[in-house]
C-alpha cells in the first residue's frame, strides 16, 4: 500500500494553527495541543511492499511539535520484505519544528528504509529525533537503513546514511539519531556510546547505538546536552572574563 | 610484446603508495582509539574493523575522489568541498581529512603543473579535503575517476592497517595479507562509489562507531597518532 499524509502548520495572529491535514492510510494526525500533533498508526505496518510518505510543512513563524502515539511496527509482507517511510520536513524562515516520535521497530524478516529530508529556509530551525529498534523481544533483528539529508537554503549541511548491516554487530539493536539546528556553537561531546558532532555548515548530529532503548536514549540526550552546555559554559566564561577586565 | 595497461596506472600506484609524503602515516583512522577501547586486539578484529571502515569512510572518500577527478571549474570544487563536509559530521575527522589533503597537495604541486587545463592548484585552497585532493592529483596524472576511487578505497584501509601493525606489534606479513585479502572488497567499493558522480548522489554511508572513536581520540591528552 502506498500512503501519503500532508500536514501544514501556519502562524496566524500570534498562534500556530494546523492549517490542513490531508491524506492518510498508514498514519493519521491528531491535534493534541496548540502547535502540537500526534501521529497515530491507523493501519498495520507499514508492511513489506508499503511506501508511506509523511510531509510536514511548518510555514514562516509557526512552531510545531510532532509526536507519535506509539511505536511503529514494521513487519515483512507476505510477498515482499521491503518497506519505506519517507519523512519530508520543510521548515520555513523563522519557523520551528520539534519532531520526536516513538521508536520504529523493524521485525525479523523485514527490510525497511527510512528517508528523512529536512529542508530549512532562512532562519528556520528544527530538532528531529529518530530511534530504531531491530527486532522485537526474543526474535532476530530486521534489516534497516536510514538516510538523513539536511539542507538550508539549498546548501547541504548533512548527508548521512546508516545501515544495520554495518552498524548492528556485536549485540547492537538500537540506533538513534538526533539532528538539531539553532544551537550557538555546539561542541563535540561523547557520553557512553553516544557522540554529538557539530556540523561544518551549522547544526548538530548526535548518534547513539546499543543493545537497549532506554540506555541509548539516555546517552543520546546526554551527549546533546553536554554539547550545548559546554558551549554555553564557554560563552559564560568569556563573558565573565570580559567583564572582569 | 606490448604491455596493455590503462594510461596513468603508474601514477595511480604512486598515489596509493603509503610512502608518498602526504602525512598519512601520522593518522590511524580510528585504530589507535579502537585499540585503547579494546575493540581491536589482534588480526581478526583488525580485519573486521578495516572492512567496516572500507564500507563507510572508504566508500564515501572513493566517491568524492572519483567526482573530484571529473571537476573542470573552481565553482565545482567549492561545491564538492561542501558535499565532503556534509558527509563528514565528525569535526575530528574533518580536521584529519584536511590535514592530509594539505600534505598531499604539496606533493601534487611539486609533481604536476595543474590538476587540469582549466584548474590551478590554488583553486583547491590551503586545506582541501584529502579525497578531493587525491581526485585532482589523479586527474593530473591521467588516472581515471574509477582509478581515483580505487586509490581512495585502498588508502582507507592500508594506512589504518599499518597503524595497527605498529601499535600492536603485529606480524607485518599477516597484516599485509589482511590488506591484500580485502582487495576484492576494495574493488567492489570503488566500483559502487564511481557509479554515479552527480555530487548530491555520491555515497554518504557513515559509521557512528568511527565518529565516536574520532571524537574520543581528539579529546585525549596522550596519543601517538594525530587521528
Amino acid at each position: 500500500m502506498d500512503s501519503r499524509i500532508q500536514i501544514v502548520a501556519v502562524h496566524r495572529r500570534g498562534r500556530t494553527v494546523i492549517e490542513s491535514v490531508r491524506g492518510g492510510g498508514h498514519f493519521a494526525a491528531r491535534q493534541t495541543g496548540e502547535g502540537e500533533i500526534h501521529l497515530v498508526g491507523i493501519a498495520a505496518g507499514p508492511l513489506g511492499g508499503d511506501h508511506a510518505v509523511i510531509d510536514v510543512h511548518v510555514r514562516a513563524g509557526a512552531r510545531l511539535a510532532v509526536r507519535s502515539a506509539g511505536a511503529t511496527i514494521i513487519q515483512p509482507g507476505r510477498l515482499r520484505p521491503d518497506s519505506v517511510i519517507e519523512l519530508n520536513l520543510r521548515v520555513d524562515d523563522d519557523a520551528q519544528l520539534d519532531l520526536a516520535t516513538e521508536p520504529t521497530v523493524v521485525c525479523h524478516g523485514a527490510r525497511h528504509e527510512n528517508h528523512t529530508t529536512l529542508t530549512l529556509s532562512g532562519s528556520g530551525q528544527a530538532r528531529v529525533v529518530e530511534q530504531v529498534l531491530l527486532g522485537r523481544a526474543y526474535e532476530g533483528p530486521g534489516e534497516w537503513s536510514g538516510r538523513t539529508v539536511l539542507t538550508r537554503d539549498g546548501e547541504p549541511l548533512l548527508r548521512h546514511t546508516l545501515r544495520s548491516a554495518v552498524v548492528a554487530v556485536g549485540g547492537t539493536r538500537v540506533i538513534s539519531t538526533l539532528v538539531r539546528t539553532g544551537l550557538e556553537k555546539p561542541e563535540p561531546a561523547t557520553h557512553g556510546d553516544a557522540v554529538a558532532l557539530p556540523l561544518a555548515g551549522g547544526g548538530l548530529l548526535a548518534t547513539a547505538t546499543g543493545a537497549d532503548l532506554l540506555p541509548v536514549q539516555i546517552d543520546l540526550l546526554a551527549a546533546e546536552a553536554i554539547s550545548w552546555r559546554a558551549a554555553a559554559a564557554d560563552v559564560a566564561a568569556a563573558a565573565s572574563s570580559g567583564s572582569g577586565s | 610484446m606490448t604491455l596493455v595497461l590503462a594510461p596513468g596506472t603508474a601514477a595511480l600506484l604512486a598515489l596509493a603508495d603509503q610512502r608518498l609524503p602526504s602525512g598519512g602515516h601520522v593518522h590511524s583512522g580510528g585504530v589507535e582509539q579502537a585499540i585503547t577501547d579494546g575493540l581491536i586486539t589482534g588480526v581478526q578484529s583488525l580485519e573486521r574493523f578495516l572492512e567496516r571502515r572500507l564500507r563507510t569512510t572508504g566508500l564515501v572518500t572513493a566517491g568524492l575522489a572519483a567526482a573530484a577527478a571529473t571537476i573542470t571549474t573552481p565553482g565545482q570544487l567549492q561545491r564538492l568541498d561542501r558535499e565532503a563536509d556534509a558527509r563528514t559530521p565528525s569535526p575530528a575527522q574533518r580536521l584529519a581529512s584536511r590535514a592530509q589533503g594539505r600534505g598531499l597537495l604539496r606533493t601534487a604541486k611539486a609533481t604536476w603543473a595543474a590538476p587540469s587545463t582549466t584548474l590551478s592548484w590554488t583553486d583547491l585552497g590551503p586545506r582541501p579535503h584529502h579525497p578531493i585532493t587525491l581526485g585532482c592529483a589523479c586527474a593530473a596524472g591521467g588516472v581515471t575517476p574509477q582509478g581515483a576511487a580505487l586509490a581512495a578505497a585502498y588508502l582507507s584501509v592500508s594506512a589504518p592497517s599499518t597503524a595497527a601493525q605498529r601499535l600492536l606489534a603485529l606480524d607485518p606479513v599477516t597484516v599485509a595479507a589482511v590488506t591484500v585479502r580485502l582487495g576484492p572488497a576494495i574493488e567492489q567499493v570503488a566500483a559502487v562509489a564511481a557509479h554515479n558522480l552527480e555530487f548530491e548522489h555520491l555515497p554518504d554511508d557513515s559509521d557512528p562507531l568511527l565518529d565516536l572513536l574520532a571524537e574520543r581520540h581528539a579529546a585525549r591528552e596522550e596519543r601517538l597518532f594525530a587521528s
